[in-house]
């Protein structure tokens, strides 16, 4: 009887091993996310691209970017985007200026 | 009989402590192989840490057109950039080894974005 009463306690024990693994440390990246995304920002502020929201020129550069890095990136409240991402890395807010009016702009960057 | 019994229950014992053992050095197993695999992901994680640093540094910094006292953060001069001291950047950081170039290196790397010579470029760390 303590036999089966110890084996089976073994069974259940081995059956909690996997979810005792799942819980082991993992790498953070979100910092390093958001570093990218303001790299990205930054870039495109440089490029001129954020000049009033120049469309051709903010899909010409979002292009370049994402064929240089395979991030999706996308311009939530002008509906552009560069590729279809499968997961999200970071969102971030940032004010520009449309129309000479200054603007929340959501970019959110994916891979 | 009672002899029997007593056979039967001491037989039951000694049987029963071998999955009493298996569990327990399963356990201490699984409690190395725990400790070690998290041992290692904290020490890379310090190392992307550090990784950033140095990069925000370089990238917002050190290496950056600088107009006027005015700094470009993302904008890198050509200048600026060569006349970065790595060794005394690797040393304030105690890492093993930096390396800071437009061309991927050996090791663990991260890159940011820069426009250097007028191009969209990555700047990679290694370490």
């Amino acid at each position: 009887m303590n036999t089966i009463e110890a084996m089976f306690s073994f069974l259940i024990f081995l059956s909690l091993i996997p979810l005792v693994q799942q819980s082991n440390y993992s790498i953070d990246h979100s910092h390093y996310a958001l570093k990218l995304g303001e790299d990205i920002w930054r870039i495109l502020y440089l490029k001129g691209s954020l000049n009033d929201f120049d469309e051709n020129k903010l899909n010409e550069n979002l292009n370049e970017l994402t064929e240089l890095t395979s991030l999706c990136i996308e311009f939530k409240e002008k509906d552009v985007v560069s590729c279809i991402p499968k997961e999200s890395l970071v969102v971030i807010k940032r004010i520009a200026y449309i129309n000479g009016n200054p603007r929340i702009i959501t970019i959110s960057i994916g891979r | 009989m009672e002899n029997q019994c007593n056979g039967f229950v001491f037989l039951d014992f000694l049987f029963s402590t071998i999955p009493i053992i298996l569990m327990l050095l399963t356990a201490l197993q699984l409690s190395s192989s725990l400790t070690s695999s998290s041992e290692a992901n904290i020490k890379d994680q310090i190392l992307l840490n550090k990784l950033i640093s140095v990069s925000d540094y370089v990238v917002r910094y050190g290496a950056v057109e600088k107009n006027n006292g005015y700094y470009s953060p993302n904008e890198i001069s050509e200048s600026e950039f060569n006349s970065l001291n790595i060794i005394e950047l690797k040393e304030k950081l105690n890492l093993h080894n930096l390396h800071v170039s437009f061309a991927q290196g050996e090791g663990n790397c991260i890159y940011r974005l820069v426009i250097y010579k007028n191009q969209i470029k990555k700047l990679y760390f290694c370490g």
